[in-house]
């Protein structure tokens, strides 16, 4: 999860997350260099005694001030569309969840071969145990297996809701009446946090998600359990 | 549909871990937040891969450049746009490199990950590609090009469509030989 005045990404927990990171520095990079440019130029024209009030065109560096830009965006461009082509992937998911925005809360449903269905709802401040996070904490988390394919159903009952978690690199907006799909590969074990991203309300702040990964073996125990005390 | 009443006696798959290994979850681990510098602001060159050497090769550009050409030519001015002019062209081209570089090494440790847990699971089974199945006389058993025998990230006998690259030359017969070595046993 951040860290408190956390400027950056949170570490990325899936393979999509991990290029979003790597694309954000390459852009990064690039941003920088052009700020030192203009920085430079600023500081060049401030100090310079030359003075010409005579200048009317210059082909020379329109050319260089329309090519060069036109060049950075290429280079920006180009992996960002790889990237947005490469979210759109979703092959063969092993598991589907779907993921219900209510007022103030989400549900879960697991219903791929039995059906596990379960709401989750914020862990109130005064609820919380030591060492838990507060608003971000909720009572049931969903639980998927790591290295699996996750394709995840997203809608809602009644507002406007977005289902969002930075560290697998998703956000997903939950619209009544449609559904939305999104899928991630959870690359290592953990807890993701996420808050809902679309205004739905008093309590749109209210309403976290948990997503906990863990290795196969003690999901098909987590999901045993649910399944027998439904 | 479970209500949130009949699951509140229900443990979280975390207390299920925790109750099932030796860990104490419950201990906060030491807080490591600390601030990390940022050029202007905006880069952190602590934490970007390629960004420390690269904005190091491009002051080492800006000074070589800026500092010969006022050696040929005495004009200060000019030598300090001609030293940013190396600076940014030199720190372009670094990172630039450096990311290429990395990209190719975040490919073999994804081939690499994903062998060891193929040997994890097909090593001793019918699968296991270090294991030599019978094979007719003149049969083809290797690949003429990048893998030079079945390697774990592909399990399973020879099958000619493994062999996906041929080499184009030795450097990059050095570099395939590298990323196998660990591997390919």
């Amino acid at each position: 999860m951040a860290h408190p005045s956390q400027l950056g990404f949170q570490d990325a927990a899936s393979p999509v997350m991990e290029e979003l990171l790597h694309f954000h520095d390459h852009a990064l990079m690039i941003v920088f260099l052009i700020s030192t440019l203009v920085l430079y130029i600023i500081v060049a024209m401030v100090s310079t005694k030359l003075t010409n009030m005579y200048i009317l065109d210059s082909q020379e560096i329109e050319i260089i001030w329309t090519v060069l830009p036109a060049i950075i965006l290429i280079l920006i461009a180009l992996p960002s569309l790889r990237i947005l082509y490469l979210m759109d992937e979703i092959n063969n998911p092993h598991l589907s969840v779907k993921a219900i925005g209510h007022q103030w809360y989400w549900s879960y449903e697991y219903t791929d071969y039995q059906e596990i269905a379960f709401d989750s709802y914020m862990i109130p401040t005064q609820d919380l145990a030591p060492g838990q996070f507060r608003l971000l904490e909720v009572d049931h988390r969903m639980v998927v297996p790591t290295e699996a394919p996750v394709r995840v159903l997203v809608t809602a009952e009644d507002v406007l809701h977005s289902w969002a978690v930075p560290a697998l690199g998703v956000k997903m907006d939950a619209v009544p009446g449609r559904l939305n799909q999104t899928a991630f590969i959870a690359s290592r074990p953990g807890v993701f946090y996420g808050q809902c991203s679309e205004i739905c309300g008093a309590n749109h702040s209210f309403m976290p998600i948990v997503v906990e990964a863990v290795p196969l073996m003690y999901f098909q125990d987590w999901s045993t359990l649910m399944l027998e005390d439904a | 549909m479970l209500s949130k009443h009949e699951l509140a006696t229900k443990s979280n798959i975390c207390t299920f871990i925790s109750e099932h290994s030796d860990n104490d979850m419950s201990e906060e681990q030491p807080d490591t937040d600390k601030k990390t510098f940022r050029l202007l602001g905006i880069l952190d060159v602590e934490n970007v891969p390629c960004a420390r050497e690269s904005l190091l090769f491009g002051a080492g550009g800006a000074l070589a450049a800026g500092l010969l050409h006022f050696l040929v030519t005495s004009r200060v001015r000019r030598s300090y746009d001609v030293g940013f002019a190396g600076f940014f062209v030199t720190t372009l081209g670094s990172w630039f490199y450096c990311r290429i570089n990395n990209a190719k090494l975040r490919v073999q440790e994804r081939v690499i990950q994903h062998g060891l847990r193929n040997k994890v699971v097909y090593q001793g089974t019918s699968l296991d590609p270090t294991q030599k199945p019978p094979t007719e006389p003149g049969a083809e058993t290797r690949c003429p090009g990048l893998l030079t025998q079945p390697c774990w990230s592909f399990p399973g006998p020879f099958r000619p469509d493994m062999c996906l690259f041929n080499y184009e030359s030795e450097e990059q017969k050095d570099f395939t030989d590298d990323m196998d070595s660990g591997l390919c046993v």
